[in-house]
């Protein structure tokens, strides 16, 4: 049997094993590529319909889909790097795979596919379906479709290519034994980097311009569509898709198609040699680290301890091993380079009257659950899974289920409930938002902190894996899309319950005192139950599915 | 301290456990072996609840595992083959975190004894991650021990430990028994089995194939008394056909609880 469908058989008997998780996440993931497609395909009409931009609209799409290509590169970019050591040279099956009489370089190959396949595949499955919703808005043949989906296979390629030469160097230079902590605290530089360099682009632009500077708008559009980035990949892949809707075949195609090639073939090479020449000896020693001073129980355990009891226990560890990990620490730096870059893009857009002023300060109701759900994604929803080999001790114990993952909760809950809180906050002040709204947003926040810590907790801990090599491989998983679509759905309907006394506020028919009325209390009422029962609800289905988990003694 | 009734635990088709008894008493240390895939290590996690039986019903101190867990893991320490922790706490840090879930309120004295028995004194302020596989072993047990357990359950414990470790842990099990509690181990090494355990059940197929001392093992199978345990364990697993048909007098006898 070949090693490719040795894998193969694997992967598909471990997709066999939870049949209805695999029914649930393909029909999800489907759902989520309709969407696209369609909001894709309405979107394109929607330009060319434009009656300013119709001889702009081709442009100003490529240079959008320049753009969206950019930005997915940069998020391959993100994951590969853990990836590579971990695939081409922590892999447990590795130095199995090498002691057989099969050559080097089809292990390393078909490692490198594997690193292709985890770090690009969902960059990839998101394309695909805006390349697919282009192509059906413009009424493009079939060449166009394979084309494209090619072209965006080599693109993504390139820099799976570089993250592995990256981690080569990594397993080289970095300390004994912290590669893998190196490599996540690279990665979420490489991320923060990204957001910042996406708040460069000034987006805030686009809220400058309006139906009363008509002229400006077009102005904007078209210096927009002749931006010349021509010598970077993502503009090959979109000149080569644009040339295929016209049925030509774009230089860029080849050029993207050689280039991805050869930089995945020289990662599996490289690998190949580092590994056969004992180069990445930095993932085997064990780092070496003086003791501790002693010290005796701190006042702020003996207190969580002593008033929570076992909850309180589980709450003082994993605040040690948070501060001190850094795959789990580090993920405060992309949180406060989100916020940072939300409060400076709040600031920087430009808002003439209150009724506008109002208008964003409804809206960014929504933004601000959006965010603590993209930051629970990688706090919270981690948590039990981040037990890892060491969760058959939690087992053996006499700890309840509802105990561990109430403690996961109530660790996660504050740092959620400080960033809701001061993004509702300061956006508001930012905003300087009317009375009705500085009062909603940061209640809406708070009770959105609650409900989505739980989400994110609870379906982590019913969809928990212990053995992963990074953080990164976990926000990936079907679980991890229904704890999304879950959070923003909760978000959607705070957003809808809000919507009226935003409404009332932009019209100018309520002030101050809307929240002390009949209506504002039921309105309070109804969204205190609403995130209760969620939270109930998700920490509840997280603490029966996790008792019905049997991991636990890796190897086991 | 504990009993094992009619134990089974099933994966598909398969049955790992197969209508297992057993019972470990206070004061005497009980060897489980096997030959690989007997099912001893799945039994071993069925007891420890890390894994839930399809049938059957273990009792710890009185206490049924599936309805009162809580109360029989109180009373139970277990040390795996292969321990891991929490990488970046210390051991010490761990103990005390191990006695907070046990509601232990002073377990500062208790800890330091177990760190300094198991020779972790020095290391007990470092980082679990920079322990040796060695090491971590001695730390499950101290972690085993810190709730003050009456059934002690190590699965595989010599595995990475030692020759001084070997030693530590074969003196500490028969302290542990002439203390009071009920000891269960199940090991490859039968000399070791043969040194310390007052019993043995042999398992094989996921069903209780022998038990007794080694005397009465020996009496079983018609053999003198320098019949090594070895031996003895070969006749008994070997004596099953492939197709899985008992050919021993002695496995039906087997078959009665231990």
């Amino acid at each position: 049997m070949s090693l490719f469908r040795l894998r193969t058989l694997g992967a598909l008997r471990s997709l066999a094993a939870r049949p209805a998780w695999l029914v649930v996440g393909s029909l999800m993931l489907l759902g989520i590529g309709y969407a696209i497609f369609a909001g894709v395909a309405a979107g394109v009409r929607w330009l060319y319909a434009y009656p300013l931009v119709d001889r702009l609209a081709p442009a100003v799409l490529q240079r959008s889909l320049e753009g969206l290509f950019l930005m997915l590169m940069a998020a391959v970019l993100f994951s590969v790097l853990v990836a590579s050591i971990g695939i081409l040279y922590g892999s447990a099956d590795l130095e199995l795979l090498l002691a057989q009489p099969t050559s080097r370089a089809r292990v390393f190959g078909m490692k490198v596919v594997e690193l292709f396949v985890n770090a690009a595949g969902l960059p990839l499955l998101f394309t695909l379906p805006v390349l697919a919703g282009i192509g059906a808005a413009l009424g493009a043949g079939a060449g166009y479709y394979l084309v494209s989906a090619l072209a965006a296979c080599a693109l993504y390629a390139l820099p799976v290519a570089v993250g592995a030469v990256l981690a080569l160097v990594l397993v080289r230079v970095a300390p004994a034994g912290r590669v893998r902590e190196v490599a996540t605290a690279a990665s979420v530089s490489v991320a923060a980097v990204g957001l910042l360099g996406l708040r460069a682009l000034r987006p805030e632009q686009l809220f400058r311009l309006g139906d009363q500077d008509a002229d400006a708008f077009e102005r904007f559009l078209t210096s927009f569509a002749s931006l010349d980035a021509g010598w970077l990949p993502p503009a090959w892949a979109a000149n080569a898709s644009w040339a295929a809707l016209d049925g030509r075949l774009h230089v860029g195609l080849f050029v993207l198609l050689a280039t991805g090639a050869a930089g995945l073939g020289l990662a599996g090479l490289l690998a190949h040699v580092a590994f056969a020449r004992g180069w990445v000896r930095s993932l085997d020693a064990s780092p070496v680290a003086p003791p501790r001073r002693r010290t005796a129980i701190p006042p702020w355990e003996r207190a969580l301890v002593s008033r929570l009891g076992a909850v309180g226990a589980v709450i003082a560890k994993d605040a040690r091993v948070f501060l001190r990990d850094v795959q789990q620490w580090s993920q405060l730096i992309v949180l406060v380079a989100l916020a940072g870059v939300y409060f400076v893009s709040l600031g920087a857009i430009p808002v003439p009257t209150q009724q506008f002023r109002d208008v964003l300060g409804a809206m960014n109701i929504a933004f601000v659950g959006f965010i603590v759900a993209g930051i629970a994604l990688r706090v919270a929803y981690p948590s039990v899974s981040f037990e890892g080999g060491a969760f058959w001790l939690s087992q053996v114990q006499p700890l309840r289920k509802r105990s561990v993952v109430l403690a996961k909760f109530l660790f996660a809950l504050p740092l959620m409930l400080m960033l809701a809180l001061t993004l509702g906050v300061v956006a508001g002040r930012v905003l300087d938002t009317s009375p009705v709204l500085a009062f909603g947003a940061p209640l809406a926040a708070a009770l959105g902190a609650v409900a989505i810590t739980a989400l994110a907790v609870g379906l982590g801990a019913a969809n928990a894996r212990f053995e992963f090599t990074s953080p990164n491989e976990l926000v990936m998983t079907p679980g991890a899309f229904a704890y999304m679509a879950l959070a923003l759905a909760y978000t959607g309907v705070v957003t809808v319950l809000l919507a009226r006394p935003a409404w009332l506020v932009i019209s100018g028919g309520r002030s101050a005192a809307y929240w002390s009325t009949g209506e504002g209390l039921i309105v309070i009422g109804v969204l205190v139950v609403l995130t209760l029962g969620t939270a109930a609800s998700a920490l509840a289905f997280g603490i029966r599915q996790l008792s019905r988990t049997e991991a636990g003694l890796p190897g086991g | 301290m504990l009993e094992v009734v009619g134990l089974t635990k099933r994966y598909g088709r398969n049955a790992a456990v197969d209508g297992l008894d057993l019972v470990a008493r206070p004061g005497e240390v009980l060897a489980l072996l096997g030959p690989n895939g007997a099912g001893k290590t799945t039994a071993i996690r069925c007891v420890t609840g890390l894994i839930k039986p399809s049938g059957g019903r273990i009792l710890i101190g009185g206490h049924d595992v599936e309805r009162e867990p809580l109360a029989a893991k109180t009373l139970t320490g277990f040390v795996p083959d292969r321990a891991w922790f929490y990488p970046k706490v210390t051991a010490r840090e761990l103990l005390r975190y191990l006695a907070g879930v046990r509601g232990l309120a002073s377990a500062e004295g208790r800890m330091e004894e177990l760190l300094a028995r198991f020779r972790l004194t020095r290391a007990a302020d470092s980082l679990i991650e920079t322990f040796s596989h060695g090491m971590r072993q001695r730390l499950a047990f101290c972690a085993a021990l810190i709730g003050a357990p009456r059934l002690f359950i190590a699965d595989e414990p010599m595995v990475g430990l030692d020759v001084q470790g070997h030693r530590d842990v074969k003196l500490l099990f028969r302290e542990l028994a002439a203390d009071g509690l009920a000891v269960i181990l199940t090991t490859h090494t039968l000399a070791v089995a043969e040194e310390v355990a007052d019993r043995i059940a042999v398992i094989d197929r996921g069903k209780l194939v022998a038990h007794g001392t080694l005397r009465e093992l020996r009496a079983l199978l018609n053999r003198s008394d320098e019949t090594s345990l070895e031996e003895l364990f070969l006749i008994l697993t070997e004596a099953q056909g492939e197709d899985g048909e008992r050919a021993l007098e002695p496995n039906r006898r087997g078959r009665q609880r231990a």
